[in-house]
């Protein structure tokens, strides 16, 4: 019971760090490219110059760490009949994001959100249903087999 | 679906509508602070040699008009500007491939007269990478006869950008040297501020040596801005200041003191103090 615990912490630990990064590499991409600046200069204007850019920062962060939660209770929910359709309708939603008229700062963020999702899905499926992955095996098995079967 | 996670999925979702509301209710505020309005270039230059100490020739691209000039030249020897002197001042800027000259023509009103070149507008869009080479030609005419004819290096000067805010109004793009600032534009959330306070000052200070951070009386005023809020607002009336104290103002603690008000003539208003923070240098031109 303790150990179940102490993953449910690292996992937790893990999802926290994940979403950070995905609300970090948003807003530095977002400010470098609206001050043409260099990354030091997007750490500062994050973290230094002003706290209200810092608290939305970390606002961010909170809503993308609850978003990924809930993709993961949604996914617990459905697991049986989980297929890679999610996960194509995140990466066409990842490319839509950039056609909606929002702050290029939620575009990015939405588009790191949605990637992360997807690749959690995809190691969840690997683990929990591996016949969705036939075709790899296959594809890995024809290019490790002999040319001939005399060798 | 069991109760366990029903309730875990009820829970997030609630969470993720206060965050939600909560983002789109701060979003005016974070742009307000976060993306700020930016000069497309700034640069400073000074120079000086045994007689002249020229600080403050600035070339820049704010609010889209592209302008240079606005330094100061400080003659170094007593009676080295005379009453009636003719000063013209040459910027040169060679960038490799060709000469760029900015002439100024300065009259000297009394003796030993400091003078402050004026800021006039320049056609060519300027980087970082075109000031090669730069000097200031200068030459002394005095009875339509040249006394004086030198040529002064001109050193590019690091600038530091300061800004300050608090949650309604904040102070952006103001520009400093070690010896030269350039107030910045003022904006606010609120739109109406114009109509509500139709005049406004702002005074700029900076810490004695020795002095108390806390303590506002150990700040020295060395540059303000008085006029209309309105103008103000558009980022019309700028002021440059000279910073002559021992050291470097940008080891100085900056705050400004912004008082607005109801009519010209009124002294006292609705004050605060916002302070400096500058850590990081203007921005190249973003049209690259």
């Amino acid at each position: 019971m303790k150990s179940r615990k102490d993953f449910v912490t690292i996992y937790m630990f893990r999802n926290a760090l994940a979403t950070l990064m995905a609300a970090f590499i948003a807003f530095i991409i977002s400010l470098i490219q609206y001050y043409q600046c260099s990354f030091a200069e997007a750490i500062q204007r994050l973290f230094v110059f002003d706290i209200y850019t810092t608290l939305y920062f970390l606002l961010m962060w909170v809503f993308d760490y609850v978003v990924f939660e809930i993709s993961k209770i949604v996914y617990d929910i459905y697991e049986e009949k989980v297929t890679f359709l999610p996960c194509i309708g995140l990466w066409i939603l990842c490319i839509c994001i950039f056609f909606i008229p929002i702050l290029d700062l939620f575009q990015y963020n939405l588009f790191i959100l949605c990637l992360l999702i997807s690749l959690r899905m995809i190691k969840e499926m690997w683990k929990r249903t591996p016949e969705l992955f036939v075709w790899v095996h296959k594809i890995i098995d024809k290019k490790s087999r002999p040319e001939t079967g005399l060798k | 679906m069991n109760k366990e996670i029903k309730r875990q999925l009820i829970l997030s979702v609630v969470l993720l509508c206060m965050l939600v509301v909560t983002l789109f209710f701060w979003y005016d505020n974070f742009i307000f602070h976060t993306y700020v309005n930016t000069s497309d270039y700034q640069y400073c230059f000074m120079g000086n040699n045994d007689d002249l100490s020229v600080n403050g020739y600035e070339f820049y691209k704010d609010h889209d008009e592209q302008s240079h000039g606005g330094a100061r030249i400080v003659a170094l020897n007593d009676r080295f500007f005379l009453e009636g002197d003719q000063v013209i001042a040459t910027f040169v800027v060679k960038n490799g491939k060709e000469e760029m000259r900015y002439v100024h023509q300065l009259d000297v009103k009394s003796d030993n007269e400091v003078l402050f070149m004026n800021h006039e507008k320049t056609q060519e869009q300027m980087s970082g990478d075109e000031f090669k080479e730069t000097s200031l030609e200068v030459i002394v005419k005095r009875d339509d006869e040249k006394v004086y004819e030198q040529t002064l290096p001109m050193n590019m000067q690091q600038i530091i950008a300061y800004n300050g805010a608090n949650k309604n109004y904040a102070l952006q793009n103001v520009y400093a040297t070690a010896s030269w600032l350039k107030t910045g534009d003022f904006v606010s959330t609120d739109k109406q501020i114009d109509k509500e306070y139709p005049y406004i000052i702002i005074d700029y200070l900076y810490l004695k040596e020795n002095g108390d951070v806390d303590n506002i009386n150990d700040y020295e005023r060395f540059a303000y801005v008085k006029g209309k809020t309105e103008d103000i607002l558009n980022g019309k009336n700028k002021t440059v200041a000279f910073y002559d104290d021992k050291g470097s103002l940008l080891e100085r603690e900056l705050r400004c003191v912004v008082t607005l008000t109801k009519k010209d003539t009124d002294t006292e208003g609705y004050t605060f103090m916002l302070n400096l923070k500058g850590a990081i240098k203007a921005v190249d031109s973003h049209e690259k």
